[in-house]
């Protein structure tokens, strides 16, 4: 673990029983930047995340949060702030009486308590009980009871699910604010679209093990770009793109994607063999795509015989 | 652990159900203690063993009904524990104080006032009930310093049964099997083990040794002793809560 790491996890492995939830997990997430942590359901994101916490053990392997394990802390909430899914709320409390239990357990003032309402936007509801509240209310009274500290450090699981689309803004603003003012941010999410505009890096894992690791831009780039070609004379053209040295597979739509030929290249292959192209663009690779590449997920499904080819 | 009692004191405070178990135990203890003095001394009453009360022993016993409370008291403590697992609040708990062990002490070290309060409550109320039954009949009840120490007896004795029950709760987690599994054990376990092996029945925990106090009937154990091996059974039900919790995952 370097210096600037705020979070260090190395060769984590935690079973339940027979089942193994993570394996051999290694990764870091330095300071000053957001870390998205992706995983289809069940990848054994939100289960790190409680290792990471303290709230469950580990069968073998480290999670570390500045420098060593989250029990070791002094005074936790001010250097970690967490919202999991699995944090609950007594639905007779009241949104400040939550915050302030918490408060009085985390020995902070408890004025902080009507600081983060505000900061969330639930001062209105402070006195409302929880019970009462939706879902996109509670995911902010997790996210102002996880600010209560001004913590150094953000571990959120699935932070979005709920919100409205002026939470979704807020959120994105306001993790951006913190990890450039120097804090770490550990977010998992479904919605990779949220994840790609505000992380600086991103965590893959499947079925408990690290998948992938890096920039953004580093996991599109290796999910591959591709030149998307629609054509009535694709049977003449697929093979005289392949001799050009491109990797050509077939997309659900019937268009196929060229992968290892430039743009410039598909069309004068195109030109040579007198095929006609209804279609000829670069598709970028999105972090969803990347994403669905490399777990798996979404893979195209099996050609329906009954559905004739689309005629030119 | 100043803060984390006084943020367990807050749990209870911020919810209706201690409320609700007050009302209810104090409504209970109150029709008891009307049904004691309404057949004391009448027919009825001799047959079962309530004779007319006329001295302090006899109110000492009126205000030991009032015990019952400590059933509320039990279901208020093992909640205090159990609830944090059913709403899923144990995980903002321990986020803020990851020593499990401090977790649980503090929720004891509440419970215990709050037991004592509800047993304030038991010892207090047949009391007074007591004294306006006899006002009304315009005569005076028997007092005398075994009184107060009858009211002290009965908080005590709820006292006791809350700090065993927070640790019962953390222990088992669900609060149904804790909340039956403290019945079951006290009108149970506890009455039958005694029947098949009458020399453990002083030593029982829930019947057996808090027996030594609010019972007219002489105990093999003094007060110190009792109150030394309460003290004994609460210390172990809290290691073991500790112990089971400190290796449980949430």
């Amino acid at each position: 673990m370097s210096p600037a790491d705020a979070i260090s996890i190395r060769e984590l492995t935690k079973r339940y029983g027979g089942r193994l939830a993570v394996d051999r997990l290694s990764f870091e997430v330095p300071l000053g930047t957001v870390t998205g942590f992706l995983g289809p359901n069940g990848a054994g994101k939100t289960t790190t995340m409680r290792v990471l916490l303290g709230l469950a053990s580990a069968t073998s392997g480290e999670a570390h949060i500045l420098g060593g394990p989250y029990e070791r802390l002094d005074a936790p909430l001010r250097r970690v702030g967490a919202a999991l899914e699995i944090t609950g709320f007594h639905p007779g409390r009241t949104a400040r009486e939550h915050l302030r239990v918490v408060c009085l357990q985390g020995g902070l003032d408890e004025g902080r308590a009507d600081a983060v309402l505000s900061l969330t936007g639930m001062q209105d509801y402070a006195r409302s009980k929880v019970r009462g509240f939706s879902f996109g209310m509670r995911q902010r009274l997790a996210l102002a009871a996880a600010l209560l500290g001004e913590p150094q450090i953000l571990v959120l699981d699935e932070p979005a699910n709920g919100l409205d689309p002026a939470g979704v803004a807020w959120l994105r603003a306001f993790l951006r604010r913190f990890a450039d003012g120097g804090g770490a941010v550990l977010i998992s999410s479904h919605i990779l679209s949220e994840v790609g505009e505000v992380a600086d890096r991103v965590v893959v894992i499947d079925r408990g093990a690290l998948v992938t690791q890096g920039s953004i831009s580093e996991l599109t780039t290796a999910a591959g770009e591709a030149v998307i070609v629609r054509s009535p004379d694709l049977e003449r053209l697929r093979p005289a793109l392949e001799r050009a040295g491109g990797s050509v597979a077939t997309e659900p739509d019937g268009s196929v994607a060229v992968r290892n030929l430039a743009i410039e290249e598909v069309g004068r292959v195109a030109a040579d063999e007198g095929a006609t192209l209804h279609e000829l663009r670069r598709r970028t690779s999105t972090l969803e795509d990347a994403f669905l590449a490399l777990t798996g997920e979404g893979a195209t499904p099996p050609a329906r015989p009954d559905v004739p080819e689309a005629s030119p | 652990m100043k803060r984390l009692v006084h943020a367990e004191l807050l749990k209870v405070g911020t919810t209706r159900l201690w409320i609700g178990l007050a009302i209810g135990g104090a409504a209970l203890v109150a029709v008891a203690s009307f049904a004691v003095l309404a057949v004391a001394g009448s027919a009825q009453g001799i047959a079962s063993g309530l004779g007319a009360i006329t001295s302090v022993a006899d109110v000492q016993k009126l205000v030991w009904s009032g015990a019952a409370m400590s059933f509320f008291a039990v279901v208020l403590a093992a909640t205090m524990a159990t609830g944090e697992f059913r709403y899923g609040t144990i995980g903002a708990t321990y986020l803020a104080t990851p020593r499990r062990a401090d977790v649980i002490a503090s929720k004891l070290l509440a419970a215990i006032p709050l037991g004592a309060a509800f047993g304030l409550v038991g010892g207090a109320l047949p009391l007074a009930i007591g004294l306006m039954w006899f006002a009304v009949k315009g005569e005076a009840l028997p007092f005398g310093s075994g009184v107060p120490i009858a009211v002290a007896e009965v908080v005590l004795q709820c006292a006791y049964g809350a700090a065993l029950a927070v640790c019962v709760g953390a222990a088992i987690r669900s609060q149904l099997v804790a909340i039956l599994g403290l019945l079951g054990w006290s009108f149970v376990v506890e009455p039958l083990a005694s029947a098949l092996v009458p020399d453990i029945k002083p030593w029982t925990p829930t019947t057996g040794v808090p027996g030594a106090f609010g019972a007219p009937d002489p105990h093999v154990f003094g007060h110190a002793a009792a109150a030394a091996l309460m003290v004994l059974y609460v210390l172990g039900a809290l290691g073991i809560a500790v112990y089971l919790e400190r290796r449980r995952d949430v």
